[in-house]
């Protein structure tokens, strides 16, 4: 294994239900950084986040800096991730971290929390109950719940599908901060590429339960892959900073 | 407005020492009803001399009062409080485990097994070699720890989701519902009166033996409960949410179950079935201390306790000389409580 590769996955597999979702998915992931996983409906994205964060049984190898990830360095957001309870906001991050609190929760662990709420500017939130906020609050909630146990790798799967641009794209600028700060590996699920190309470090490219491409947003989307896989005719364009901006076309 | 770390941690540490105040509030209030039920009765007394009673011991003080309260009042008035938070808790966990606020100790047909027990045993007792106020109780046990085992056997070889355990518990409950009506059927009329004396539920088969049995119980399994604490309260954030954290949910559920059933066929086989309260304390408990188990798991036995021995008393008070069984009076009150948590959920949601 090399130094820098810290996800490795070596033709993994998953089926659920009897089914194929994903297959044979074999890439190696330096950490560090931000990899958008992208791909239509049904591509296999989510099996293949869930499998990563060892919510799913697969076959191949899943490792993460040389050996299975272990509960304690992954965070994971699920796509069904909500919270319909009277659990205030507080209470919610904290429990990201439930299995290191006793009986007596210290000032440490409330101030850790207190600072994933910051993060995402939900401080003014805490002593709200989970089932008073809307949609977009409550994934950015949950989002804090899984920064609050500052993994090493975080999983998030359509983590900002609820939000709105602002939103979206502060919710991005601080999970780069956060890789910046820890060295994280962050590898989130996003429908929107043009939000991907621009804070995402590297491309996964799914379809059909494969893996079509992987590299940097430049390499990944073209318009090959976006009609083989996406079923679209697009453009790309060059923005004033030299990010790919994609202009979709026509439907194939 | 911005709110600093510091301000969160204030905000936080106020909200719990309320809580705390909360739950010392109900066990004061319990302790007052506990006194006043060991005054109410065929013959009233005054609470004072009740108290004087209790600190004189067994065979001091007042004979009079100490033959009323130590051997009759006081095992009772225990067993109330003991059952009632046995229930509390049972249903606090029920509800949990099953993610469903209609769910009670008795949702998985452990009552229904618990009759059938009981019912066995009053038919058939005079053939075992116990002595039948130990059968009674050891048959409904035994029933109860039975139907668990079904349930656990079911989500032990599929996935213990809520839907998998309400089913397989719909079943068991049918099945002993229906075995309890077999013996009923074949039952003598002296027999039957008191079957259904026992379904009812009343404190008034309580003894002190009730009272340690329960009670090492309830010892037995605190260490587990306690140990979950922080588990329970994040299946709370629901099963996607808790499995993301990496939470054990099926291990957690099957080991909460097995507890349920202790504390429930614990409380159930003395005194036979008590229904509602399993239901509306784990409800009143969570409306005053919020959903994290370390103040709710306490409050629900509390809650649990008072609804129980306020039926006590209320049954006594409108019928000094054949108290109403406690069974019937939850169940009458339980009604409009059940109503009132529907309308509330119906007006929060």
């Amino acid at each position: 294994m090399s130094a820098a590769a810290g996800l490795e996955l070596d033709d993994v597999t998953v089926a659920r239900g009897g089914k194929l979702i994903v297959s044979g998915v074999t890439l190696s992931i330096a950490t560090g950084r931000i990899v958008a996983v992208i791909g239509p409906n049904g591509a296999g994205k989510s099996t293949l986040l869930a499998a990563i964060a060892g919510q799913l049984p697969h076959r191949g190898r899943i490792h993460w800096q040389g050996a299975p990830p272990s509960p304690g360095q992954v965070g994971y957001f699920p796509q069904s991730a909500d919270v319909r309870s009277s659990l205030t906001v507080l209470e919610t991050v904290l429990l990201g971290r439930y299995d290191r609190l006793g009986w007596h929760v210290g000032d440490a662990d409330l101030a850790r929390a207190g600072e994933a709420l910051a993060e995402l500017e939900l401080n003014h939130l805490a002593p709200r109950p989970m089932s008073t906020l809307s949609g977009g609050q409550r994934q950015l909630v949950l989002l804090a719940q899984s920064l609050v146990r500052q993994p090493a790798l975080l999983v998030l799967d359509e983590a900002t599908s609820a939000l709105d641009l602002r939103h979206q794209m502060s919710v991005l600028r601080r999970l780069s901060a956060y890789v910046e700060r820890t060295g994280a590996l962050v590898v989130t699920a996003i429908h929107d590429l043009n939000l991907a190309a621009r804070f995402a470090d590297s491309m996964l490219l799914m379809a059909n339960g494969r893996l079509q491409a992987l590299g940097t947003p430049r390499e990944v989307l073209t318009g090959e892959a976006l009609a083989s896989s996406f079923g679209i005719r697009a453009e790309m364009l060059l923005s004033s900073a030299g990010e790919p901006v994609l202009v979709p076309l026509a439907p194939l | 407005m911005p709110v600093s770390a510091s301000q969160i941690i204030r905000g936080y540490r106020r909200e719990i020492y309320l809580r705390g105040v909360a739950v010392a509030a109900s066990l004061f209030a319990l302790v007052l009803l506990v006194l006043v039920d060991l005054a109410t009765g065929p013959s009233g007394l005054p609470i004072a001399d009740v108290w004087h009673a209790i600190l004189a011991g067994p065979s001091g003080g007042d004979r009079m009062t100490a033959t009323i309260i130590w051997p009759i009042r006081l095992p009772q008035t225990l067993t109330g409080v003991l059952v009632g938070a046995a229930l509390g808790v049972a249903g606090l966990q029920m509800q949990t485990i099953l993610d469903n606020p209609l769910a009670s100790p008795f949702t998985l047909g452990f009552s229904a097994a618990a009759g059938f027990g009981a019912a066995l045993a009053i038919m058939f007792g005079t053939w075992l070699p116990f002595p039948d106020y130990l059968a009674v109780p050891i048959s409904a046990f035994l029933m109860t720890l039975l139907a668990t085992s079904l349930v656990y056997g079911v989500a032990r070889s599929h996935r213990a989701t809520p839907e998998v355990l309400v089913l397989s518990g719909i079943a068991v409950l049918f099945f002993f519902q229906a075995l309890q009506s077999l013996l009923q059927f074949m039952a003598s009329p002296e027999v039957l009166q008191q079957i259904v004396f026992w379904l009812f539920g009343s404190l008034l088969k309580a003894t002190w033996t009730s009272v340690a049995v329960i009670l090492v119980i309830g010892l037995a399994v605190s260490p587990v409960i306690l140990g979950d604490v922080w588990r329970l309260t994040a299946l709370r954030l629901g099963d996607g949410t808790a499995a993301s954290l990496g939470l054990p949910i099926p291990e957690l559920r099957r080991r909460t179950l097995v507890t349920v059933s202790l504390l429930t066929a614990g409380a159930v086989c003395f005194v036979g079935t008590i229904g509602f309260v399993g239901l509306i304390a784990p409800h009143a408990a969570r409306a005053a201390v919020g959903e994290d188990h370390r103040h709710a798991l306490p409050l629900a036995a509390i809650a649990g306790s008072v609804i129980l021995v306020g039926a006590s008393v209320f049954g006594k008070l409108i019928s000094p000389a054949a108290a109403i069984p406690v069974g019937i009076i939850t169940a009458v009150a339980g009604v409009p409580m059940l109503f009132a948590v529907i309308i509330s959920r119906r007006s929060s949601s």
